[in-house]
Formats: structure tokens, sequence, C-alpha cells
């Protein structure tokens, strides 16, 4: 075939191959724990530690004293001499390694709440006082605390398979979670004078050991939140009369705690029904200014949880639905002051079921009987079956909504963000109370996978549902920015959290679903990862490689690129040619050169020559057969030419010059260094458009530059590189051939004549102000 | 600061009730252009509930973010302190030109006289008074091909 030109190279060899290098060494190697599969192995064991819990509240003094027997199960095949204990609380203790190494900006462009929490922080008495450890026969068992972790040292070690018991008693203050950032603490209504206590890492709790790592060894600084054994809990709960506690687990003496009308109502709230109250707003309110002289112990038992977390407030409103998940009934509950409403009634439990029922979906059945959603000072955190969510309204109980109607001048903010929360608390449940990752040294395995999930199920929740995180262009601001580390660092070193740890994840995700494997592929491999994984305790290794196992798709670039790097998208469309094929038909080629020529600008001189007098028009005989010589007309010396030509090729030679086709080459640039599918759309001259997946292969030779050619039949007018902004491409100035203007978002703005949804329901109030 | 001010500071404090951090992202983006007119116009993105107990904690009374003169006033006061371009210019002042209130994207324009003659750094602390934390991106669109700063408590200043 002769082409009129040569087409460019293809692709050299550089960058490419780097690029889709396969993970290797940066993966543990396959055991017989852990396969290379990314399943767990014939020899998978873990650790397992039942609890049996008794605590008291102290309503006066903010303060909790408790006791806990520890059943502990060695599954793993080795002796263990020591046991490791985490106290968690340690990381409010005066001196705490949380607090010596916490930086801060300039000290003059603090808030007052950053002054005053940061005076809370010296004068607050935090940490574990540890009253006692002893052993099944009661003897003292000796010990030593380092920081947040407490050694438990054993007369003899603790034999393979082998079960120990032992006891513990403690105490703490409660910290007051609205001066000081926490997952747990308290807080104060001057209004009422009442206290909201949420209660979460809270007692000695049996460090995990693993076949990874051994002990989990890492201190407790307050990013890496836990990762802890699977057991089933006891929990005996003392609090004053009046108290409503919610807590991990099932409730065991609801006709003890509950008075005769709320019984009732908690006993019908067990059935699949709508939602309804077991203490309503009205009761609640009337309840605040009780102060019942007695207390109550609230019994719950929660069976194959790593942690247990509670509330507990005489404020607490309590709605509760029961639902079907799986041919298991689980009941839905929210706990929540008057100071929630009306947002709390009307979102929180729905909250709950919506998610549960799409995670379920994506992954397992909810394996728990109850899933909780508690309002109080922490802003969103999650335990198992329980979660602490923050959002409330103002104080006149309006929200905001942007999409509020006309005529609605009410500010209403926290809708969604209520929403939002729940999801992700609730969620939770399953990344990583159930498939039990480490969060102490990666973040991102239960907060990026459970932001992945969270924006599918606000997508499921109403069409354009405000999701702060599920397109991949709302990541492009972090992914372009120059101070950044790998998603696979350690949770503690995390640079910008939430980018790094719940957004990148969750977006790489998303960008695998839609763009690499597509929908079924990767749902496939994602739930094969959660089945594989629940009540287990999964590396990266393990999801890398199921995903890969499940699916046939070889991701190792995807993980490199995503994970292991810092690498962003942006990729351009460089150079557009066109290349067609030469006849050689003096017919067709001479009327096409010609068709060029009349085509081409004349330049400015000759176009201001154009009515100038020459010497040859003023004197006809300096003219020869070069003057009146049409380059362009078709000489037989031209058919004679093409004859020739025709003789020597063979039938299928000569059917192809007779092919009328356009070849495209185009080059892409990898700007961005992060390699990527091309998704592409293409318009034709008629105005048919044609879109385009190209994989990320494309770039397994060199991730930098390549050319891909495009035959078609039809003329090409535009080719754009992502116009559905799939692949989180940092600049779209460069995305079109040809280029497309687009202006910033200042100028956008500036130059915008429509109004902002707030203007356009608001006008008779900001239309004097705002032009 | 002194001391009789950071008590005021304080009893001031103590009578507002906080909100408290409800999610992780402690960051926001903004992207900036000279403009022919001497202005460096801002286009900057907030999550608007930091943004809000910022501006709360700044007047000293609950403030709601609405588009209205006395949050505008607030927010001049507010970005005149935390979004600097230095040497500055104290006789200028940072000129806000419109808001789009969104849970999702929250942005705010606005305008600071200035020219790129005098190598300009840039002051961004903005919600760094609420979070230990915050990052601050910035994006230079005269640097198409530059990549986006980035403004922490480390790094509050870095050339524009």
């Amino acid at each position: 075939m002769v082409l009129a030109g040569f087409l460019p190279s293809m692709a050299q060899a550089e960058g490419g191959a780097a690029a889709f290098a396969q993970l290797g060494h940066l993966l543990d190697t396959p055991t017989e724990t852990r396969l290379a599969s990314g399943a767990p192995g014939p020899g998978y064991w873990q650790q397992r530690a039942d609890y049996a819990i008794t605590v008291r509240l102290d309503d006066d003094k903010q303060r909790i004293e408790g006791s806990e027997t520890i059943t502990y199960h060695n599954k793993s095949p080795h002796a263990l001499s020591y046991l490791w204990l985490q106290l968690d609380q340690n990381r409010y203790a005066l001196g705490s390694d949380a607090y010596l190494t916490q930086t801060t900006s300039s000290f003059e462009e603090l808030t007052y709440r950053r002054v005053a929490s940061m005076l809370e922080q010296e004068r607050f008495d935090g940490g574990t006082r540890i009253a006692f450890v002893r052993g099944e026969d009661g003897a003292d068992l000796p010990y030593v605390i380092n920081k947040t972790m407490l050694r438990i040292d054993l007369p003899t070690a603790l034999a393979a398979g082998d079960s120990m018991k032992f006891s513990v008693g403690w105490s703490h203050n409660i910290i007051d979670a609205t001066l000081i950032s926490a997952r747990g603490g308290y807080e104060y209504f001057d209004a009422d004078d009442n206290y909201l206590y949420e209660i979460a890492q809270w007692y000695p709790r049996v460090a995990a050991y693993t076949d990874y790592q051994g002990w989990q060894h890492k201190q407790f600084l307050g990013s890496g939140e836990f990762t802890l054994e699977l057991g089933d809990f006891d929990l005996a709960i003392t609090v004053p009369a009046d108290h409503i506690v919610a807590a991990t687990g099932e409730l065991q003496n609801a006709d003890e705690v509950l008075s005769a009308e709320q019984l009732q109502r908690f006993n019908a709230a067990k059935e699949p029904g709508d939602q309804r109250f077991i203490v309503t707003p009205e009761e609640a309110k009337a309840n605040e200014s009780g102060r019942a002289k007695g207390e109550k112990t609230w019994r719950f038992r929660a069976e194959n949880v790593r942690d247990v977390a509670f509330a507990s407030s005489r404020k607490f409103i309590w709605d509760a639905q029961t639902v079907k998940n799986g041919g298991r009934n689980v009941m839905a509950m929210s706990f929540y002051p008057n100071e929630g409403e009306p947002l709390w009634s009307q979102y929180s439990t729905p909250a709950i079921v919506h998610t549960m029922e799409v995670y379920s979906r994506y992954t397992f059945d909810y394996p728990y009987p109850v899933s909780i959603s508690v309002n109080g000072p922490v802003g969103g955190m999650e335990y198992p079956m329980i979660t602490f969510n923050g959002p409330r309204p103002y104080e006149d109980g309006t929200y905001w909504d942007t999409r509020q109607k006309p005529g609605d001048t009410s500010g209403r903010r926290n809708k969604y963000g209520l929403i939002s929360v729940i999801i992700h608390e609730v969620g939770h449940n399953y990344f990583p109370m159930i498939v039990n990752s480490d969060e102490r040294q990666w973040t991102w395995m239960d907060e990026g996978i459970n932001s992945f999930l969270q924006t599918l199920a606000e997508h499921e929740w109403e069409e354009d549902y405000p999701s702060r995180r599920g397109e991949p262009e709302q990541l492009i601001p972090y992914m372009i920015s120059d101070r950044q580390v790998p998603i696979m660092t350690n949770s503690e070193s995390v640079y910008q959290l939430g980018n790094n740890a719940y957004g990148k994840p969750a977006i790489a995700l998303s960008i695998l679903r839609e763009s690499v494997m597509g929908r079924d592929l990767f749902d496939h491999a994602f739930r094969e990862y959660a089945q594989r994984w629940k009540f287990k305790r999964p590396t990266p290794g393990d999801f890398f490689r199921t995903m890969e196992d499940a699916s046939a798709v070889d991701l190792d670039w995807f993980w490199r690129g995503w994970f292991y790097g810092t690498g962003h998208v942006d990729v351009a469309i460089d150079n557009v040619q066109l290349y067609q094929i030469d006849t050689r038909n003096p017919d067709i080629e001479k009327a096409w050169q010609k068709d060029q020529e009349e085509a081409r600008e004349p330049s400015v001189t000759e176009s201001r020559n154009a009515d100038m007098q020459r010497l040859v028009d003023r004197n006809p005989a300096l003219e020869d057969f070069y003057n009146s010589y049409d380059e362009f007309a078709v000489t037989p010396w031209d058919y004679a030419q093409y004859e020739s030509l025709k003789e020597g090729l063979t039938e299928r030679e000569l059917a192809l010059l007779e092919e009328d086709h356009f070849f495209y080459a185009v080059t892409f640039l990898n700007k961005g260094g992060l390699v990527t599918p091309l998704p592409l759309r293409i318009t034709y001259a008629d105005n048919s458009v044609e879109e385009l997946m190209i994989p990320a292969e494309i770039w397994r030779r060199d991730a930098d530059k390549v050319t891909k050619v495009f035959i078609r039949d039809r003329e090409i007018t535009q080719i754009s590189f992502d116009p559905q902004r799939r692949t989180a491409d940092a600049n779209e100035a460069d995305n079109d051939w040809p280029r497309q203007i687009r202006p910033s978002r200042f100028q956008l703005f500036k130059e915008s004549e429509q109004p902002n949804p707030m203007r356009r329901y608001d006008e008779e109030a900001w239309k004097q102000i705002i032009k | 600061m002194g001391r009789g001010a950071l008590l005021r500071a304080l009893l001031a404090f103590l009578l507002i009730p906080q909100a408290l951090w409800a999610h992780p992202f402690h960051g926001s983006y903004a992207e900036l252009e000279w403009s022919q007119g001497g202005t460096l116009d801002v286009a900057i993105k907030v999550i608007p509930e930091d943004l809000e107990r910022a501006l709360t904690s700044l007047a000293g009374t609950k403030t709601v973010l609405r588009d209205t003169p006395p949050v505008r006033a607030l927010l001049v006061q507010y970005l005149d302190k935390h979004f600097r371009v230095l040497p500055e210019n104290p006789s200028t002042q940072t000129q806000i030109v419109g808001m789009e209130l969104d849970h999702r994207d929250t942005w705010i324009y606005f305008s600071i006289p200035a020219t790129p003659n005098s190598a300009p750094r840039l002051r961004n602390t903005v919600l760094m008074d609420l979070e230990a934390t915050q990052t601050n991106r910035v994006k230079r669109l005269w640097l198409p091909e530059a990549p986006v700063l980035v403004f922490s408590a480390a790094e509050p200043e870095r050339d524009l």
C-alpha cells in the first residue's frame, strides 16, 4: 500500500514497561495463609477475644469505671508469652505522643475554638487508670504500660490453640467532645443542664495479632483508628435511671429498663413495618427536666463484632424501623435529642435502612440484628452496629437545601450532610467492622472503599444527589497538587487525609468500575472480595489480587499508578494528521491537487499584488509554454504512468488503490504521568458521533506519547478525549481537536447573566444588593 | 494578640455553641488569574459548613453562610486576613464579586488589587484557623502546566 506521506513511528519503548510492570515485590509473598489469588488460604487463622464488660457511667463527674473479663483464644500456630492491649484513652493523657507531636499554624490565626481546645488539652485529666490486671485465678498479672499500649506478661506462654481468661479493671474521665475533636465524649446542654454521652474506644481492648505483622504495635496518634479481634460481648451499662442507652448489640433486658409503654412500642417495633417512635420527642423533652435518683443497668449482647460502643442521655428521642435484610430482621434505630429535629426523625432511620439495602447488594447480607445512628457531639464515627453522626439543623429548626422550593426562604443546610454522614458511618459496618482491615496501617482500605460505596448509595437516594466525591473531576485539584503521598502510606503519615485516603481511592474504584473493568466484571470481583474476607482480616494485596483473580483483568498498572504513585491523568491530543491513499489515478489525484491549491489562502503579498500590471501583461512576447501551462491538467504521459503502475499490481493491490478512506494519525501525550484508558468521542462531517474506549494498555510500550491511526470512511471534524470527564483528566483545554476555548471559572461567573439558585428563589430579598 | 484580647476572645467563644468537624476533607481549592484591571481574580471552593464556622468565630455570633451584605463584609474581613498577596498594599481591600452556595461545591469569587510585576507571594491560611491539617490548593491559570501549589500550616506562604 502506498500512502501519501509516512506514518510516524507508533511508539517508543520507554516508560511503558515501568508503568505496566507487575507489582511483584510490592506485595507480600503468597502463602498458604494468604493465597496468590487473593483469597484466605487453608492455613488462614485469626485470633479471637470474647468480653464480659461491666461499666458504670458517672453523670455527675463525667467519668466511667469498669471491669472486664476477656477470654482470649490463641488460634495462631504460635505460643504467646505476652499479650498487648490498646489503651486508646491514653491519647488524651497529658504529655501523650498525640499531643506532643501535634503541630499548628500561626497562633495569631487560630479561632477561639482552637485556642480553647488547646487549653482544654492542657487541663483535661485524660487517660486510662488501670485498677488491676488479674488472671483467672484472681492473682495479679504483671503488666507494662507503653503509652497507648499495655503488655501483660504471662506466667506461662499461651500455647497455640489454647485459650485463657483474665480480667482488667479501669476508669477514665470522659472528654468534652465539643472542645476537643474526638471519636467519643460528652456534650453539655446548658439550656437544660443535661449531658449526652457517646462512649467509644473506652475499654482496654486486646490488640490484633496477625500473620502479616505479629502484634499490632503502632501507637494511637489519632488518625489510624483501630484494628481488633472479633469476638462476642456481654455488656452491662449502669446509668442514671432516666437515661436512654444505645449500644452495640441486642438489648437483653428491655423489660427492666423501659417503661411499660416504651416496652410495648419497642416490642411492636421489632416487627417489620413502618418507622415508629419508642421515645417520642415530647417524652424526651419532658425527660430533660427530670432527675432520677436511682440507676439502671442496660444489658446488651453482641456476637462476632470487633468492638463495642454506646451512647447515653436522658435527652434521647428513639425511633426504630425493622426491615428484612437477607432473610433476617434488622432493627434500624436512631437516638437523638430534640436539637436534632426536624431532620433526624425524617432522615436518620431511612438513611440506615437505605445504606444496608444498597451495601448488601454489593457485598453480603447485613449480619447483625441492629443498626444504630446516634446524634451527639461527634461529627461522624463508626463502631459495630452503632454510629455517631453530628449534623443538626440550626437552632430555629431550619436547615439548608439549595433546591428548596420557590417561596421557601428558610436557611437549610444540613440535610445532605446528615444523610451522607449516616450512609458513610453505617456503611463502615461492612468496611472495616466486618471486612476487618487494619485501620492503623491502611486508612484507605476502609475509608476509601466505604466512600466508594457511599457514593453508590447516594446516587440511589435521589436524582442529582449532591455527592461531594462522586465524580472523578472532583478529585482533580488534589491530583495535580504538588504535595502528595501515595495512597499506600501509613495512616498516621498520610498528608491531606480526606483526599488521600477517602477521595482518591473512592474515585479510583469508580474509574475502575466505569471505565476500566466495566460494571459487571467489577461488581463480581468486588463482591468476591467482600465475601472472601467478611469476618476476616484482608491486606491490600488480598484486595488487589482478588480484583484481578475474579475478573481476569491485569490491573497491576492501575494499582501501581493510583495506589503506589502520585501522578495524575492529563492526556493531550497533541497532533492529528490526515492521510489518504494516493490512487495514482491522474484524473483523481490531479483534480484533488487542484482543489487543494484553490483552497489555499493567498498570502498577504499575493493578495495585495492581485491587480498589479506585470511586465508580461504589457509585453506578451515574453510569454512561452510555461506561462499557459496547466500543471493540473491530465496528460497522456500521466495516463501511461498510471497504466504502467497498474500492470505491476495484483488484483488485491488494485482494489486497495480504489478504497476511499481517511487515515487519521492522532498523537496523544501523557502529560500527567498516570496511564489511563482513552475514552474518545469522534464527530464526523455528517454530524454523526462515535464513542470509543481505548484500553490503558495503549501506553504499555511508551507511557509518554502514542500515535493511533483511525481509519474511517468519513471525514472527521472533531476528536475529543474524555468528554464525559470520567478519567479525572486535569486539563480539559488540550482534550479536543481542533482546540476548544474554555473560559476560566471566574470569567464564567462574571459573564453569567443567570442568578444563582438562592437569588432565583429569593429575589425580593436580594435583588437590591446583588447586580 | 495580647492577654486581654485573648481573654475576650475566649469569652466570646464560650458564648457560641460550636459545630464540630464532621468530615476529614480539610481543604480548599482556588483558581487565580491576573486581570487587565490590576487585580488578582480568585475563584475559591470551600466546604460551606467550614466557612460558616470560621465566619461565626470571626463574628462572635452565629453566622449563616448566605449572600448578604453582612456576610460579605465578614468575608472581606476574613479574606483580608487569610488570603493575602504579598507585598501588600495596605490601602487596598478584597472585593467580593459573588458566591455560588451549594452543599456540594461552594465557590466564592473575589478580586484583590495586585499585579504580577513585583514577584508576589501568596499567604493562604484559609480555614487553617479551624483545622491544623487544613491544606489549600491554588492553581495559577497563567501557568497551565505548573503544579497546583499546596499551602499548609507548615508552608502558608509560597511564590506565585
